[in-house]
């Protein structure tokens, strides 16, 4: 396969990700450190991650951070938490009667974002599966950046193509 | 990647009917020839601006995880990423305009809030302008040229014009023609040629815009747009332009330039040159390979919705000794929504002078009274393509 002949890309070093530079905030909630820092090295030219370890900091910065969160991305197993992310993600799409919710989790904010299960292991749920849930996609650890940013899209076009056909 | 194109252009019918089948769980029967994936192929999608479907394509197949392919889809999935929540209205429009294949809409954006003030712009913002730029302008680095066409007989014209046309130097190809049909004044070939880069130059000359004096990056469409790229010495690309703007009533003189461009690759290719005229067998010259897409809009002779685009282009201070003429030199942006008013491009034009409004680029109230001039133009021409297509015969 013969490459076309582009000119090298121009070069960016980012700013770290704990500067507040005005990249896009993304919820992230892993309690595993190395997963965390490939993602951030991946994602952190387009996006800031909050780092969440556990359901309730990440229900802690939902409630503070709603508003600037462009998507959110749970562990399927957030392993040390009384929820894992399938549960949290019904939760947060408000598909859990609030009688079953655990009180640090009641009353949270709309989110009305994507929200994107991730793992490490390679069996796992199916894309309608997560959407059944009230997720929109699965991916494999570490995030990358084209993937996410594919998946971000995808829920922009829907979206917008849903709300000019009606 | 069907998301992408159904957004970029609705006209895409095929594309909507198999996002629509797909997304009912039908068997996704795509029509259209069998295209090769390959970056060739996301590399064009990228230039024509169609960026949502380049990373989609990346993204869904091997390529996207090796070298090249990685890299690109990175930069794509960092160029597309969401801004920010509270990001300026400039760079959310933006945004906007890139997921929805504007993509040279959303550069002149860019470029628009990059000259109010540089050091106010973010750095992740600068990042994607640069990107942008990168990715939609560096065409004259790696255009096609006349290496690439089929040269079955070289010759002594050729030769001659090969070494001013390599370097995308059109006047001075010019010059070498004018000397060699001096020395040889019964090379029929040599006058046809010469005759053909007098026209080029000549067209060139006519949409470069000399009369302005800012240096302003704007998309282009129609006989600009295929102007653009003879200046870049892409003639293939080119004469794909002409090519789809023959026949059109308003771009009269496609077809003429056309023949002019053919000409000039004859006589680079070795080719007889004289001895073709106009309405000739062009059919043994190369064509433009296939973008992919079913090419549908320009089987709707009726619209203007096909006219081609192609990535803009910015006027860059030439370095010294360096032979870059700037591309193009154009008004502001509202004189170029005018511009996509004149081909006909007026969903775009529409929305660029909204967009401006909204912005505050200028007098608010006169750019949203032309923006509804426009639209009752726009509503005009859909009523007038209705009846059109009514009596089209069925192809």
């Amino acid at each position: 396969m013969t490459e076309p002949n582009r000119p090298p890309a121009p070069g960016w070093t980012p700013p770290p990700s704990t500067e507040a530079d005005g990249r896009a905030d993304v919820l992230y909630v892993d309690v595993d450190d190395q997963s965390f820092r490939s993602s951030v090295e991946r994602l952190r030219r387009a996006y800031n991650l909050l780092r969440a370890q556990k359901d309730r900091d990440a229900c802690d910065l939902i409630r503070e951070h709603h508003r600037d969160l462009v998507a959110v991305l749970l562990d399927v197993d957030m392993p040390g938490s009384v929820l894992d992310g399938i549960l949290l993600t019904r939760i947060l799409r408000g598909r859990v009667p609030s009688q079953a919710v655990p009180p640090f989790a009641r009353n949270l904010p709309a989110l009305d974002v994507p929200i994107v299960l991730v793992t490490e292991r390679d069996e796992g749920y199916s894309d309608d599966e997560m959407r059944r849930y009230g997720g929109d996609r699965l991916m494999r650890k570490p995030v990358e950046i084209h993937k996410l940013t594919l998946v971000l899209t995808e829920w922009h076009l829907q979206r917008a193509q849903g709300a000019s056909s009606t | 990647m069907l998301r992408g194109a159904v957004t970029r252009d609705p006209s895409q019918r095929a594309c909507a009917a198999l996002l629509t089948a797909i997304e009912s769980g039908e068997p996704a029967d795509g029509p259209g020839t069998t295209v090769e994936l390959d970056l060739a192929l996301v590399d064009r999608w990228i230039r024509t601006g169609a960026l949502v479907e380049a990373l989609a394509l990346l993204g869904g197949t091997p390529m996207g995880s090796l070298d090249t392919g990685r890299e690109w889809a990175n930069l794509l999935g960092e160029l597309l990423a969401p801004v920010p929540v509270d990001a300026e209205p400039t760079f959310v429009e933006m945004h906007r305009q890139l997921l929805s294949g504007g993509a040279s809409v959303a550069l002149t954006l860019a470029e628009e809030r990059e000259r109010q003030g540089a050091e106010g712009m973010p750095a992740w913002a600068s990042r994607r302008l640069e990107l942008l730029r990168w990715m939609l302008l560096d065409n004259a680095a790696v255009a096609e040229s006349y290496r690439e066409l089929p040269s079955t007989a070289p010759s002594a014209l050729s030769a001659a014009l090969r070494e001013p046309m390599g370097r995308r130097n059109i006047a001075q190809a010019l010059e070498a023609a004018r000397a060699f049909s001096d020395e040889r004044p019964g090379d029929e070939d040599a006058r046809r040629a010469r005759e053909a880069l007098e026209a080029i130059l000549e067209e060139v000359e006519l949409h470069s815009g000399a009369e302005t004096h800012h240096s302003l990056t704007i998309p282009m469409y129609g006989l600009p747009a295929a102007a653009m790229q003879l200046r870049m010495g892409n003639l293939s690309a080119a004469c794909a332009i002409y090519r789809k703007l023959e026949g059109r009533a308003e771009e009269g003189d496609a077809t003429r330039m056309l023949h002019e461009v053919e000409a000039l690759e004859r006589a680079l290719a070795g080719m007889p040159v004289a001895t073709q005229s106009w309405g000739d067998d062009t059919t043994q010259l190369q064509l433009p390979e296939s973008d992919g897409w079913e090419d549908e809009s320009f089987d709707e002779d009726a619209t203007l919705d096909g006219l081609e685009s192609v990535a803009p282009v910015t006027t860059l201070d030439a370095p010294a000794g360096v032979d870059m003429a700037p591309t193009s030199e154009m008004p502001g942006a509202a004189a170029q929504a005018e511009r996509l008013v004149e081909a006909g491009r007026l969903d775009e034009a529409e929305q660029l002078l909204r967009s401006l409004a909204k912005l505050g680029g200028g007098d608010r109230d006169a750019l949203l009274a032309r923006a509804d001039a426009v639209a009752e133009m726009r509503a005009k021409r859909d009523s007038s393509d209705v009846l059109v297509r009514r009596i089209k015969p069925v192809k």
